[in-house]
């Protein structure tokens, strides 16, 4: 069966153009030389490996759970630490094809060179043994803060009978009320409580669907059982705390409509003791008199999901079929936490497929907007679907229920869904795709 | 093997069935159980050699030390390895304070152990006070006792019975499941191990299975 049959085709008004599809970019090859000094040392180049690849989050008062920007902190679990890198478990990093912004891989020139310096007596080098500092935050010039007004408590293991649906989220609506459309360039995620707060994904809102469920809930921010309005979180970028910001390519922007508010689903993970969130978001701005494009979300997603206890399937997507060619400028996907693995695909005109994103190991826990090193173009009469994999076993670990249970669930957007980011390539096709987005939940929604 | 008679008088004495019940109860069932089911070949410990086990405590000020299995102590001791700053081990902390407190309410005795490297006294009974462990929080730094139980991993418990002179060990494992794997979280644990053998033991029933793999953080080994 072609990926273009059963799914239903969301037509934009043609707009005929031709385009070069940009060859995928190979992954940069570690530079070998200088690791097979032997053995090597902390001031040689250990401490510049932990630096770049861990201490981004191993650092005091950032996500990882201890600090590695000492020498003795690093040579006290050095197996350890070698043992999750080669696991594939740090750094987080899920996608295992493709170039993105913040890519984070271990070169195993990087690991073997650990693995001689632990063998070789993890010696220092010259002098005394180097601090490691954790990189200073990127340049972010913040337009807009938004605070949360009052602290939200977690506790110390999440309960079983407190959320209904997604679990161990909780709901915040940010009032702008702009009194003028908004251009963002970037986000900035400010977590209270770093080592806790795991994911926030975002949604600008109009509909006032997410204003209304914080004033329904007493507490600070809401219980949060799935979207708010059509438009579901995650529809203008999610950040992985300590993976740096949201920030889009120069030439693209989110558009904010004029009395917007900002709707945050901060997922966080209890760690043995009573968390306070306090999250600050921060907005950064286009520059007055910088053209650049809109860009427009559209699901691939799964609209019910029905799967029985102790069974595995594979879900796919409504087909979505591009009739204007667009800039790919980002991929955000969300799955139940019994997802292991997905994958989306573009089926382009000349029959060819060019798999966007590919993650055989799927976290829900360490997920992310994925914005590719440069813009992919995709031709009109491009196909794409999005497949996922889900294990409702009781053998899963991650399975929340145990024994497994039936699930039946539609609800909007879905709980399988990843949203594509795009601007469209002639502004004529933009029309389209603004509404584009909503059509496509709406349909979602009726089945 | 040597069946904890001694053990279950003290714990039952004055609670529910009488003690003797109880361990004529525990000896019919041992008489039933396969050899498969572990019970059988447990390691063993005597009094003296546990007795060598004097570890600092952390939260007296004035490093004081402790006999973890003191020979006019209880016949239950349970030892948990924990450290500061692994996450898997302080998720469990919710698990190691009902487990204590189990522990206690049979009159055994719970002591958290601290073989990390790098561990030290303030540290490990800031992290005590921060996460609310009530139990004596004890530090290994030569690892010395983890190295006796055989320990790879934070968090782990081991949950011995004494009669006599010898001490068997009966559970080592994790203390629940809410770790199928590193990286593999349950939202919230379904079964608690740890808590589930100490009832088992105090009920005189066998303990089913003796022995579980531990999730956690490798435990660096302290250089020779
Ligand atoms: C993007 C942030 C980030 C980066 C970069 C990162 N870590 Fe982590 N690390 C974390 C977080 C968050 C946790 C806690 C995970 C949990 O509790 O589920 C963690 C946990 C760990 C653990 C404990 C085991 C576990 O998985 O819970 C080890 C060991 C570790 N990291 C090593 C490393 C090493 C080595 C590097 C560099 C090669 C690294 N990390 C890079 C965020 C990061």
């Amino acid at each position: 069966m072609s990926d273009r049959e059963g799914g239903a085709l969301i037509g934009f008004g043609l707009v005929a153009m031709l385009v070069i599809l940009g060859r995928p970019v190979q992954d940069a090859e570690p530079e070998a030389d200088t690791l097979t000094i032997d053995p090597p040392t902390w001031n040689g180049q250990i401490g510049a490996i932990i630096e770049t690849r861990c201490v981004t989050c191993h650092a005091p008062g950032r996500s990882g759970p201890f600090s590695l920007t000492t020498i003795e902190a690093v040579r006290n679990r050095a197996t350890f630490l070698i043992d999750v890198i080669e696991a594939g478990r740090m750094p987080p990093w899920l996608p295992k094809t493709g170039k993105f912004q913040h890519q984070r891989v271990v070169p195993d020139a990087e690991v073997s060179a650990i693995r001689r310096w632990m063998a070789g007596g993890a010696r220092i080098g010259e002098g005394p043994p180097d601090v490691l500092t954790a990189a200073v935050d990127e340049e972010f010039r913040a337009g807009l803060v938004l605070e949360m007004p009052a602290a939200y408590e977690i506790p110390e293991e999440s309960d079983p009978a407190w959320h209904s649906g997604e679990l161990d989220v909780h709901g915040v609506n940010f009032p702008i009320g702009n009194s003028e459309p908004l251009k963002i360039r970037a986000i900035r995620h400010v977590p209270a409580a770093p080592q806790s707060m795991r994911v926030a994904a975002f949604a600008f809102d109009t509909s006032g669907a997410a204003r209304y469920l914080d004033d329904r809930d007493p507490r600070v921010g809401f219980l949060m059982g799935g979207d708010a309005g059509l438009r579901p979180v995650g529809a203008d970028g999610v950040i992985l705390t300590g993976s740096g910001d949201f920030r889009l390519p120069a030439g693209f922007h989110l558009p904010v409509e004029t009395g917007s508010d900002l709707l945050v689903q901060f997922q966080y993970q209890p760690t043995g003791k009573v968390e306070r969130l306090k999250e600050r978001i921060e907005l950064e701005f286009v520059p007055e008199n910088e053209g650049s494009s809109a860009l427009r979300w559209l699901p691939l997603a799964v609209g019910r999901v029905e799967i029985d206890a102790e069974q595995v399937a594979t879900f796919t997507s409504q087909t979505v079929v591009l009739e204007g060619a667009v800039d790919l400028v980002g991929l955000s996907p969300r799955a139940l936490e019994i997802c292991t693995s997905m994958r989306v695909d573009a089926v382009l005109p000349s029959g060819d497929r060019r798999r966007l994103l590919n993650i055989p190991d799927w976290d829900h826990h360490q997920r992310e907007s994925y914005i590719p090193v440069s813009p992919i173009r995709l031709p009109a009469g491009t196909a794409l679907v999005a497949s996922f994999d889900l294990d409702n076993t009781s053998g899963n670990p991650r399975n929340p229920d145990d024994p497994a249970a039936a699930i039946r669930r539609g609800r909007r957007t879905g709980i399988l869904n990843v949203i594509i980011h795009v601007a469209a390539v002639d502004p004529a096709f933009d029309d389209d795709l603004v509404s584009a987005g909503d059509r496509i939940s709406r349909s979602l929604m009726r089945r | 093997m040597g069946i904890t008679t001694v053990l279950l008088a003290a714990l039952l004495a004055g609670t529910g069935p009488s003690a003797s019940s109880a361990a004529a109860r525990y000896e019919a069932s041992i008489a039933e159980t396969p050899p498969s089911s572990g019970e059988s070949t447990l390691p063993t410990f005597t009094q003296d050699r546990l007795a060598e086990f004097v570890l600092t405590d952390a939260k007296d000020v004035t490093g004081a030390k402790r006999i973890v299995f003191a020979a006019d102590g209880p016949d239950l001791v349970v030892v948990a390895f924990l450290s500061t700053t692994c996450p898997i081990a302080n998720a469990s902390v919710p698990e190691i304070r009902r487990l204590h407190k189990g522990v206690k309410e049979v009159g055994g005795r719970l002591v958290a152990v601290h073989p990390m490297l790098g561990t030290t006294a303030e540290s490990a009974a800031s992290h005590a006070k921060e996460r609310r462990l009530e139990m004596p929080i004890l530090l290994d730094p030569e690892q010395r006792l983890v190295r006796e139980f055989k320990g790879t991993v934070v968090p782990e418990v081991f949950i011995l019975t004494r009669s006599g002179e010898s001490w068997t060990l009966r559970y080592r494992g994790p203390l629940d499941n809410l770790y199928a794997e590193i990286g593999r979280r349950r939202r919230n644990a379904t079964q608690a191990y740890a808590r589930e053998v100490i009832s088992q033991i105090v009920s005189g029933r066998p303990v089913s299975i003796t022995r579980r793999p531990a999730v956690g953080c490798l435990i660096e080994k302290v250089a020779p």
